[in-house]
């Protein structure tokens, strides 16, 4: 069966940081196709969020890439110019920024805020946008939105905030998706149902999408693949299911068996260590260019010392 | 169990500047502490935990309701009585960077409470600094520094040592590990699970996070708009919570497991605010089972399993429904999503080798041993 294209290919992709010899992301290689919701999970200073900057193409000043390239729907966009970028972002590719109420004007409305976005892409009449507006915002469960769109952020609560945002990022039904930390700062029962709500919406379009977090369990109950880095580095890359059946390189481990041991006093760390010794015989075995291993299927591994 | 800590009827307003409004912060809250026991206070943001914290320690007068501490009203107690008391009393606080004065040494932040609670020598001090920072695996050679130059854990564990410096009998832990990552938040909890056991030191754990909680509490309880909704032992109420939010709350958390289904008791919109409060119970604006009697008069305590039981909950269906049928009313009430699984062929893993190359396949029956 011939495997779908994916909407973003990440080939080697290598960011170097400020100083001479920091290296922010070392050769990161992913790929998500349409309909799919990819986890990139880590600890801070892991460089997820450098990740999604990369791919926006808005790295902080003298953050630059190095190497590798980044495909979107074929193209790369290291080779694209500003101007090209701009008519992508927020449209085609889009981005939900992590601290909620933060990243919203707070000198505008919502609905405002939505328009800009909405008149950047799209030609459209005063009503039509009022209409989107208002579908958007119903969209993503919040109530009385005719009402709501005259709202400023300082008016909503948190919950709401991160709503708004997750509307704006998808009012152009994007084909990517990239959210940073969505619910880091909302509460459980909220977080919940803002999660809840960008997924039915995100299914709904058939975008790809990628999931900033470091919640394995909102990991476990939405994504499909998950990638793991740690140091800038990927760590690994597999399938939802296996990944959480058979973590496998020890900071995956380590990771799945922390959320499990935050959860439960009684819980046993799924981390079968036969698989990673075994693993480490087929790496010595082996010592092919390329630094990853399959232990499953579609589980990869890189390489590293059973020590 | 010897109560060290008794709350009673516990009520803190805020007057609205401007206004003749009132914010009700904890709305008639009581419980007991026991000697070297934890009590997790879990609850979203708004409902009036942190406040509930400091009025146990007077470090806010109460406006109605009274907390003893070792048998005595505190309430009653004049200002350098209530200095004493403060020895045997301590809080930790979520962010101790911002806690703490950025100018002074880790030394001397630990070293300060000992200025005032003891009458050690100086050099006696710092003796007894070095050996906090032991006993709490604080680096020594760390002692000289400034908090900026700290990462989280450490200076958590320096904020830890200056608490656990005049050898408190209670410690308010106010979310003291929601900023760390989860490996260095697990070495903390660790950490204060056995400075407890060996101190017999009691906890007030706040958090909004039921994870934490669960792990280091004993017994937990519910808050949401100033008041209790439930209050029981850890394990038993983790595993069976008996009142709408509590169920909602626990049914929110996702489990780092993607074979177990999402099942969600919805409670639509928000908490609600705390300026004039409504009568009533808290949860009515947003409970899937609300009554009528609901929005009219507070619940009353219903206690779970027996008479005897230290395990209760305040609901007014709950009252009204028995035992077995109040548990399947619950479960009448919960959506579940179904999970969703994808061919391998339409995810981007099967891109990853032509990606990266060629890879090593490790394959079953490949490497014998």
């Amino acid at each position: 069966m011939e495997a779908t294209r994916p909407v973003l290919e990440l080939s080697h992709l290598t960011v170097a940081g400020p100083r001479p010899g920091t290296v922010l992301l070392h050769d990161i290689s992913l790929a998500v196709c349409a309909g799919e919701m990819l986890a990139v999970v880590g600890e801070s200073g892991s460089g997820k969020s450098i990740l999604a900057l990369a791919v926006m193409g808005v790295l902080p000043d003298l953050v630059r890439v190095t190497g590798g390239s980044v495909l979107f729907l074929g193209e790369d966009l290291l080779r694209k110019s500003e101007a090209e970028l701009r008519r992508l972002r927020g449209s085609q590719l889009s981005m939900i920024l992590t601290g909620g109420r933060a990243a919203l004007n707070p000198m505008e409305t919502v609905g405002t805020q939505i328009r800009y976005v909405i008149r950047s892409h799209l030609t459209l009449d005063k009503d039509a946008e009022d209409q989107l507006i208002i579908g958007m915002l119903n969209s993503v469960g919040i109530p009385d939105p005719e009402r709501r769109a005259h709202a400023y952020p300082h008016e909503l609560s948190g919950g709401m905030a991160q709503r708004i945002l997750v509307a704006q990022a998808m009012v152009c039904e994007p084909h990517l998706l990239i959210a940073d930390e969505p619910t880091s700062d909302l509460d459980v029962t909220v977080a919940a149902q803002v999660v809840d709500g960008m997924k039915t919406l995100i299914d709904e379009r058939g975008s790809a999408s990628i999931l900033l977090t470091r919640d394995l369990g909102i990991v476990a109950e939405n994504c499909d693949t998950v990638a793991v880095l740690g140091g800038g580095e990927l760590l690994e890359f597999a399938p939802v299911e296996s990944f959480f059946a058979q973590p496998t390189h020890p900071y995956s481990k380590a990771m799945v068996s922390d959320a499990l041991i935050a959860l439960e006093h009684d819980a046993a760390p799924a981390a079968p260590a036969s698989i990673a010794r075994e693993m480490a015989e087929a790496s010595t075995a082996e010592s092919a260019a390329s630094g990853y291993v399959l232990v499953a299927e579609g589980h990869y591994v890189k390489r590293f010392d059973d020590a | 169990m010897l109560d060290l800590l008794r709350v009673v009827d516990l009520v803190k307003q805020f007057d609205l500047p401007r206004t003749s409004k009132v914010l009700t912060a904890v709305n008639g809250v009581s419980f007991e502490l026991g000697e070297g026991e934890t009590l997790g206070i879990v609850g979203e943001s708004g409902s009036g935990k942190t406040t509930l914290g400091r009025c146990a320690l007077r470090l806010l007068e109460p406006t109605a309701g009274a907390v003893h501490f070792l048998g005595k009203d505190l309430a009653a107690l004049s200002h350098s009585e209530m200095r004493q008391q403060r020895a045997k009393m301590q809080i930790v606080y979520q962010n101790p960077g911002e806690a703490f004065d950025p100018t002074m040494t880790i030394r001397g932040i630990i070293e300060d409470p000992l200025k005032f609670h003891t009458s050690l020598s100086r050099k006696e001090r710092h003796a007894e600094v070095q050996q906090l920072a032991e006993r709490v695996g604080l680096d020594v050679a760390l002692l000289g520094t400034r908090p900026r130059d700290l990462p989280a854990g450490a200076r958590q564990r320096a904020a830890i040592a200056r608490a656990i410096a005049t050898r408190p009998k209670l410690i308010v832990l106010d979310e003291p590990t929601s900023a760390l990552d989860l490996s260095v938040r697990r070495r903390i909890l660790d950490l204060l699970i056995e400075l407890q056991r060996d101190l017999a030191i009691s906890y007030m754990f706040i958090s909004h996070d039921l994870s934490t909680v669960r792990k280091i509490s004993h017994r937990v309880a519910i808050m949401y708009l100033g008041e209790i909704l439930e209050l029981g032992p850890t394990q038993e109420l983790y595993e069976s919570p008996q009142h709408p939010y509590s169920r909602a709350l626990l049914l929110s958390v996702s489990r780092p497991d993607p074979t177990s289904e999402a099942r969600r008791l919805p409670l639509p919109g928000e908490i609600p605010s705390p300026i004039d409060l409504p009568p009533g119970c808290p949860l009515a604006s947003r409970c899937p089972l609300v009554e009528s009697v609901c929005r009219e008069e507070r619940p009353p305590q219903v206690k779970v399993g027996g008479a005897e039981s230290d395990w209760w909950a305040a609901c007014h269906p709950m009252a009204a429904t028995p035992g077995a049928a109040w548990r399947a009313r619950l479960e009448e009430a919960e959506t579940h999503r179904e999970v969703r699984r994808r061919d391998r062929e339409s995810m981007g893993l099967a891109h990853f080798e032509r990606l990266v190359g060629s890879t090593a396949h490790h394959e079953e029956g490949e490497h014998d041993g």
